[in-house]
């Protein structure tokens, strides 16, 4: 039998041409999803990777710089030997803020008094 | 996506912003002839207890110590520090947002600012600059406290 006829005698079905073209279009659109897929998700490790280095570095700043305040409140005062003097000398922070503090609201305090004199006379003479 | 770039965005601005705060008091505690003092949690813990037994004349620190983290206090007598430190506040508080001038008083010998960081209705960040004839003083109180706490230091009944 000659190939002739034997590719005479295979049945090629109508559509054949349609399917195949389906077939590779729907094989080039699940290529296309699967790659945006695999970028989405190296895009997404990406930013978590960046998060975490900027966490830490923010973190470890902040850590470090914390350790110089203790070492310098450290030698500042002892705890056993100066924590009374500390005391003290934070009782004096405290009175001074307070002080000043007072003094400034006691003064807003006798303007406002004088002021309300003056809005009195102002009306009294107002009324005549 | 968006979200996450939103999210790392912030966290940097945060970051920003906190060294911005702290930048006056670290240039200060690195001075020569500038002397600091900072009490912490730790210390401020003890001191109503402390304070009892050290007599100070109408001073009655117990119930704004429990509510305070930190006190730091910078004082200067030399006039080199003294100009450092004023020139540094200034700016400092001049370019802060975040602080508001809650009074100034000005006499013959002094002159005194207070600014305030604020929390809703209570004080969270309370700074006290002194500048006098012979000393130069800047304290800061940290915690969350009222304007009134800060009066009846002196002014308890």
């Amino acid at each position: 039998m000659k190939t002739d006829d034997l590719f005479d005698k295979i049945e090629v079905p109508a559509d054949l041409e349609s399917r195949l073209e389906t077939l590779i279009d729907d094989l080039a659109e699940k290529e296309k999803q699967s790659k945006r897929k695999a970028r989405q998700l190296r895009l997404w490790a990406v930013g978590v990777a960046a998060s975490i280095i900027l966490f830490f570095s923010a973190g470890s700043f902040f850590y470090f710089d914390r350790e110089n305040t203790i070492s310098l409140t450290a030698q500042t005062f002892h705890p056993d030997e100066n924590t009374e003097n500390a005391c003290i000398e934070a009782q004096k922070a405290l009175a001074l803020v307070s002080v000043n503090f007072n003094k400034g609201l006691n003064q807003w305090i006798i303007a406002n008094k004088e002021i309300e004199k003056s809005n009195k006379k102002l009306n009294e003479l107002l009324r005549r | 996506m968006k979200t996450k770039i939103l999210f790392t965005v912030i966290a940097v601005l945060a970051a920003w912003n906190g060294f911005a705060q702290d930048k006056l008091f670290d240039k200060l505690s690195n001075q020569k002839n500038i002397t600091q003092v900072t009490v912490s949690k730790g210390l401020l813990n003890l001191m109503p207890d402390m304070a009892s037994s050290m007599d100070m004349n109408g001073v009655d620190v117990k119930d704004i110590v429990n509510k305070l983290e930190q006190i730091d206090i910078f004082t200067s007598q030399d006039n080199e520090a003294k100009k450092m430190m004023r020139k540094e506040a200034t700016d400092h508080f001049a370019n802060n947002k975040s602080y508001e001038v809650l009074m100034k008083i000005k006499e013959e010998k002094s002159n005194v600012i207070f600014y305030a960081q604020k929390d809703g209705n209570f004080i969270k960040s309370l700074v006290m600059f002194s500048d006098g004839e012979l000393e130069c003083v800047l304290i800061r109180l940290l915690g969350k406290f009222t304007t009134e706490d800060v009066k009846k230091v002196v002014n308890a009944k």
